[in-house]
């Protein structure tokens, strides 16, 4: 034990000290998440699209909120109002006056009040649509958030006015992204008491619940992150081949049998040192994708760990079989080579695995990367699954054994 | 007897090659023993054999009154190898690199010991990488005396080495020897075998020609001194000097002539006699005595390095 212990430990020191192992298993991976996050970073979305539901499009209330919110939107720079909108506010304002909720000096009044003010920089882009039309808008993360005006808003807002409870309004918004959903609720939180205030100078006769909704929303850097640790890992489990074989090559593993030292140590303080390089590499890569992109992992953190130890084991048996077949250090590179660079290509870790032609589908079952990207992305930005969690377990576990199993059988020491 | 290493009648083949056909030879305690011949005469394959690397075909070694075959692991802990662990960490320090190769074993000597007895004293902090090629080969000594072992096993340890890294390493070879080791070394240089080695087994093709202290196995074989010269003007093929007084051999390789002669002085003036009449000229002439490679070269008409 305390061979192995010193093994590892002059292991990890030999690593620290050579620069370009460091540059290639740490500095490499980051540079790589530098480069593709600014190559491929989505359009700022400095506003929130919010979708607005009219269940009866002419209830009045619902559309006066409606319009109010639109003109909002304009004012900050917007595009004209679209015609049968235009139309619809004009009737919703005139029937408002009319009756009395609204009086039209009031509104003139907030209207340039707003227009005026800093703090009325709402960041929304108002469209209004069908339910369906909005609800999938917001599940395939074209909107933010999504106001449902039910059909007998006026009738509820009569009731509130009468009774004082205030009248529930849904608000659907995604969840996948906790931090703008935090922004949003305060700012359409803002928006409807300001409303409250508008319309009846009363504090609160609207309450906005909010509802979330489970949306795909994964920006190229977030699919990318979970991939480019999984290459990290594949690469540093493969390239063990080289180590062991040159060696072998060069007979100290053969020498290393006249001592004590009993073989499998050297083999086993290898891999202990890799697996603590893969939970560094882990860590530094979360580290860099929070700071510079802010790419959020999960909190399954247990699940990460033992994703990442058993692809960081898979790989490494794997580098082993070839070990066990090269003769050289040269040809043990040449094919870690050979099969790292498809996969890294094939394995859908760097776009997403719905853009894979039908034809290549195969291959992408074929490869073990393909599993341990779908679960990293699974367990760290909450992708959605291509496989489930145990099904990629299972496969990365079925290559660690095969691998180990050839090892054990065709490793020769000289 | 105190036989450190026994080796009895052992053989090892390779299909038809037979790289060991029946050695036998004792190493005594405290002795530095040598295996002298060509690359390929069998003896890193006899090494092995005694460091229980490989198995015999057929035979018996006992190191240390151990059985290699049936207790190899026993043996292990109480010898010591030499090892190319430059190799195996280049980015260790000399001291981390003998720590941790004292960690292999549950008793070893200190650090500062095994750094003195190989004179690396002022390279003790120095990477193993940055360390001059005698600088490694000191290393691995001392990496092969961590568990005090009763003898050490050198395999061709000046190989590529500078004179000047070779008589350092001769000198921490014999400090170890001093210390109370045994040495067991195998080279194919015949003056780190004279210079060294209490008692040199000379070995070719797999099996042992000689077996006896240095000056022992010249005497045996040569009274006479060796007169080298190179022969400028007609041909020297053309030349038979065997008539020369007292002269017992002749021996030429490409342009060099060695005569073997029980008297120079009438040997040398017979030649340049006859060279002044016939009209050759004698040139880089060098009288020395026999030596081991002129002992390997009268057994098998081969040299040993060629």
């Amino acid at each position: 034990m305390r061979a192995l212990r010193a093994l590892t430990v002059a292991a990890v020191k030999e690593y620290v000290r050579d620069r370009m192992a460091l540059f290639w298993t740490l500095a490499f991976p980051i540079l790589f998440i530098l480069i593709f996050g600014l190559l491929f970073s989505d359009p700022d979305i400095s506003g929130f699209r919010v979708g607005v539901v009219l269940e009866d499009p002419e209830d009045m209330a619902a559309a006066g909120f409606y319009c109010q919110m639109e003109a909002m939107d304009r004012d900050e720079g917007g595009e004209a109002f679209p015609a049968d909108d235009r139309e619809l506010c004009q009737r919703a304002l005139e029937r408002a006056i009319a009756a009395g909720y609204v009086s039209s000096d009031t509104l003139r009044l907030r209207q340039q009040e707003q227009a005026g003010s800093e703090e009325a920089r709402l960041p929304l882009y108002i469209s209004r649509d069908s339910r369906e039309e909005v609800l999938e808008a917001l599940k395939q993360g074209d909107l933010a958030a999504a106001i449902v005006f039910p059909a007998d808003f006026q009738l509820q807002m009569g009731r509130a006015f009468a009774r004082g409870d205030p009248v529930p309004i849904t608000i659907y918004y995604d969840a996948s992204q906790p931090t703008r959903a935090q922004v949003l609720q305060g700012v359409l939180g803002g928006l409807f008491e300001r409303f409250d205030q508008m319309v009846t100078q009363r504090p609160r006769i609207l309450a906005p619940q909010f509802q979330p909704l489970q949306a795909e929303h994964l920006r190229t850097i977030d699919y990318m992150v979970p991939g480019i640790l999984a290459v990290s890992l594949m690469q540093l489990g493969l390239f063990a081949a080289g180590t062991v074989v040159s060696l072998r090559e060069r007979q100290i593993l053969k020498r290393l049998g006249a001592t004590p030292l009993p073989r499998s140590a050297l083999v086993t303080s290898q891999v202990l040192f890799r697996l603590i390089i893969a939970v560094l590499q882990t860590v530094l890569i979360i580290v860099v994708g929070w700071l510079v992109f802010r790419v959020e992992v999960g909190n399954r953190l247990g699940m990460l760990a033992l994703f990442v130890f058993l692809g960081a084991l898979t790989f490494i048996a794997m580098g082993y079989v070839v070990a066990a077949f090269a003769r050289t250090e040269e040809s043990s590179v040449a094919i870690v080579q050979a099969i790292q660079f498809p996969m890294m290509f094939l394995s859908g870790v760097y776009f997403p695995i719905d853009f894979v032609p039908d034809w290549m589908q195969p291959v992408l079952y074929a490869l073990p990367l393909t599993y341990l990207g779908d679960a990293l992305r699974q367990v760290m930005v909450e992708a959605s699954a291509w496989k489930p969690l145990w099904l990629d377990g299972l496969v990365l576990s079925a290559w660690l054994i095969v691998s180990l199993a050839i090892s054990f059988r065709f490793f020769r020491w000289e | 007897m105190s036989a450190v290493v026994e080796v009895r009648d052992l053989c090892k083949y390779y299909g038809e090659i037979k790289a060991v056909d029946g050695i036998s030879f004792t190493v005594g305690r405290g002795e530095i023993f040598g295996m002298l011949g060509p690359n390929g005469a069998g003896k890193t394959t006899t090494v092995e054999i005694i460091e229980g690397l490989r198995r015999a075909d057929s035979g018996q070694v006992t190191v240390l009154g151990l059985d290699v075959r049936r207790q190899p692991d026993a043996v292990k802990a109480r010898i010591g190898v030499q090892l190319q662990t430059t190799a195996l960490f280049p980015r260790l320090t000399v001291r981390e690199v003998l720590n941790l190769f004292r960690s292999f074993f549950p008793q070893s000597r200190e650090a500062d010991e095994l750094i003195a007895m190989v004179n690396l004293q002022e390279k003790a902090n120095t990477l193993t990488k940055e360390l001059s090629g005698g600088q490694r080969q000191r290393l691995s000594v001392a990496l092969a005396l961590v568990n005090q072992p009763e003898i050490i096993f050198l395999d061709e340890p000046t190989t590529g080495l500078d004179p000047q890294a070779r008589r350092s390493l001769w000198e921490v070879i014999e400090q170890v020897r001093s210390a109370g080791a045994t040495v067991f070394l195998t080279t194919h240089y015949m003056e780190e075998a004279e210079r060294l080695c209490d008692r040199v087994a000379v070995i070719d093709h797999g099996r042992i020609i000689a077996l006896d202290s240095p000056e022992a196995l010249i005497r045996a074989h040569f009274q006479e001194r060796a007169v080298e010269f190179e022969i400028n003007g007609q041909q020297a093929a053309s030349f038979s000097l065997e008539d020369l007084p007292a002269v017992t051999q002749v021996r030429q390789d490409g342009k060099t002539i060695t005569l073997y002669t029980n008297d120079v002085e009438a040997t040398l003036a017979a030649l340049f006699e006859r060279g002044q009449r016939t009209g050759f000229q004698v040139d880089a002439l060098h009288v020395r005595r026999a030596t081991l490679e002129d002992v390997f070269l009268k057994l098998t008409g081969r040299r040993i390095r060629d």
